[in-house]
């Protein structure tokens, strides 16, 4: 949760993206992921920032009561936050996750870094009240720092809520959600149409749809992006893991599979943040490794798909 | 879509076992002693047996999906609701309506019953100890649903007269479900519930085919 300036103009944000853009093709980001300033991104209503990359616990940190699995998971949030994240995404949907999250927190030396985010999932309204208080409970706090309608389920009735609870302090910014591209069209009207803070949707080297209309609209409209499956579920390292990492992969920054898939998500000008999930601590060392150095520019980016698609 | 991983849902049958011993032993000695009313019947064996499955199931639905499984996967109250359902209609069906007696025969329908029953009464638990999770992390039947719609199977091929479809629907919806996870997750115990499966339902329909037409 943390803030840094007055509310940003949506010009002013896509100039900022723009810079960064720039600045990421001329290769004036640090030299090498190391130690030193991390990639952050601006969330245009509010003027806050968020490190690009933030933290997925779909599976991940569904690992119900065993305390074994659940302390282990403290330590994957433990290393997160030590390597700058912040953002942590989660939903009822996830099973434990939301329980277990709430255990974690109980437990890091300094969750205040914390930006929270989880969704509402449930056809009814007064449910869906019912599940955003539990979801309060369980991860306890009093208010998230983003409450979103999972997948648009019930999300008329929902959108009222929201609003209602982002008015009340009990939601600092408001979204939707979506995944491997179902329902573009009726969301797109829903980012055209409602007071929205967030959206998030699938993008990934492969699943490329979301350029199309997705992320022009979102920085047209001034909307913070979450990615959700940066990785395609764990199948890009299926794939492509067995191959070579290109040599000039190094020409930004990228020592591993996991930063060349998470830089070429968070080097689009209009994403916010990509949220990788993983069970494992030398993972989210990889996966934060991608906030540091330089970014693939534009050509960078059509070499990187052009790499994998003739893997 | 399963929200969990192999790990995880090993974790959970093992705290599950844990936390229900010794409920297993009871299981177990109820399926036994189903099988052997099916191989010396007796009057009203066929009310026994069904609503011994009945158990199982309801037992099955209730205690595992609804209780245990319910906050890992969001899908596990439709599973429940499945099995509490599956439960009602043998109750009905052998319970109340007595509708069928049980007994082993020597021909292919009978050998597979008895293949089903055996593998899901002790193939089940010793898979899961040689090749699996681990005896802590058994699947064992009237407690876990892989085994039990397993020997519900094998018992609904031992009826005497046509095999009852419409009580295997559940059954064999389960396989489909168990034996997907089995596939995406690597459970070997629960490898087999899809060719197990096939091989009831193919067995049932050419067995009542028969009887229709003989």
């Amino acid at each position: 949760m943390r803030r840094t300036g007055p509310e940003l103009s949506r010009r002013t944000v896509l100039a900022s993206m723009a810079s960064m853009a720039g600045a990421a093709g001329l290769g004036l980001g640090p030299a090498r992921a190391a130690p030193g300033p991390i990639l952050t991104r601006p969330i245009p209503s509010s003027g806050e920032t968020v490190p690009a990359v933030g933290m997925g616990t779909w599976i991940t940190f569904n690992v119900g009561e065993n305390t074994a699995l659940r302390d282990q998971r403290v330590e994957v949030l433990k290393t997160f936050f030590d390597l700058g994240g912040t953002m942590v995404d989660s939903s009822p949907m996830y099973g434990s996750a939301e329980a277990v999250i709430g255990y974690c927190l109980e437990r890091v030396p300094d969750p205040g870094r914390l930006f929270s985010a989880t969704k509402v999932w449930n056809w009814r309204q007064g449910a869906g009240r019912a599940q955003m208080a539990d979801s309060r409970r369980l991860w306890g706090l009093e208010r998230f720092d983003l409450m979103q309608i999972h997948n648009l389920l019930g999300w008329e009735g929902h959108m009222e809520t929201l609003k209602a609870d982002k008015a009340a302090g009990r939601a600092r910014h408001i979204g939707i959600t979506t995944s491997h591209g179902r329902r573009h069209g009726d969301f797109a009207d829903i980012m055209e149409s409602q007071p929205l803070d967030f959206v998030q949707f699938t993008y990934n080297i492969i699943d490329r749809e979301a350029e199309r209309r997705l992320l022009p609209l979102a920085a047209e409209r001034g909307l913070a992006v979450i990615i959700n499956r940066p990785f395609r579920r764990g199948e890009l390292f299926d794939r492509f893991e067995r191959h070579p990492l290109p040599d000039w992969a190094a020409e930004f920054d990228c020592e591993n599979w996991a930063q060349f898939f998470l830089k070429f998500v968070t080097s689009h000008p209009a994403v916010t943040c990509a949220i990788p999930a993983t069970s494992r601590v030398d993972h989210m060392r990889e996966n934060m490794g991608a906030l540091h150095g330089r970014l693939p520019d534009q050509a960078m980016r059509q070499r990187m798909v052009a790499y994998v698609e003739g893997l | 879509m399963l929200p969990y991983t192999a790990e995880v849902l090993s974790t959970l049958f093992e705290q599950y076992n844990r936390a229900i011993w010794p409920a297993q032993i009871i299981g177990l000695a109820i399926g036994i002693a189903l099988i052997a009313l099916a191989f010396s019947p007796i009057r009203g064996g066929g009310r026994v047996i069904g609503l011994g499955l009945a158990a199982g199931w309801a037992w099955t639905g209730w205690v595992f999906h609804f209780r245990t499984l319910a906050p890992m996967d969001f899908s596990a109250p439709v599973y429940g609701a499945a099995f509490l359902l599956q439960a009602v209609l043998l109750v009905w069906a052998f319970g109340i309506r007595n509708a069928a007696s049980f007994r082993v025969r020597p021909d292919i329908a009978g050998w597979t019953g008895m293949g089903l029953v055996a593998f899901g009464l002790i193939a089940y638990p010793l898979i899961a100890g040689f090749a699996g999770d681990g005896w802590t992390s058994a699947r064992l039947f009237g407690v876990a649903p892989g085994p039990t719609a397993m020997v519900t199977l094998g018992l609904l091929l031992l009826t005497e007269s046509r095999t009852p479809l419409h009580l295997t629907i559940v059954p064999l919806l389960w396989c489909l479900i168990g034996g997907a996870t089995a596939w995406f997750l690597g459970v070997a115990e629960d490898l087999l519930l899809l060719p197990a499966a096939i091989v009831a339902l193919y067995v049932a329909v050419r067995r009542n085919r028969r009887r229709a037409t003989g």
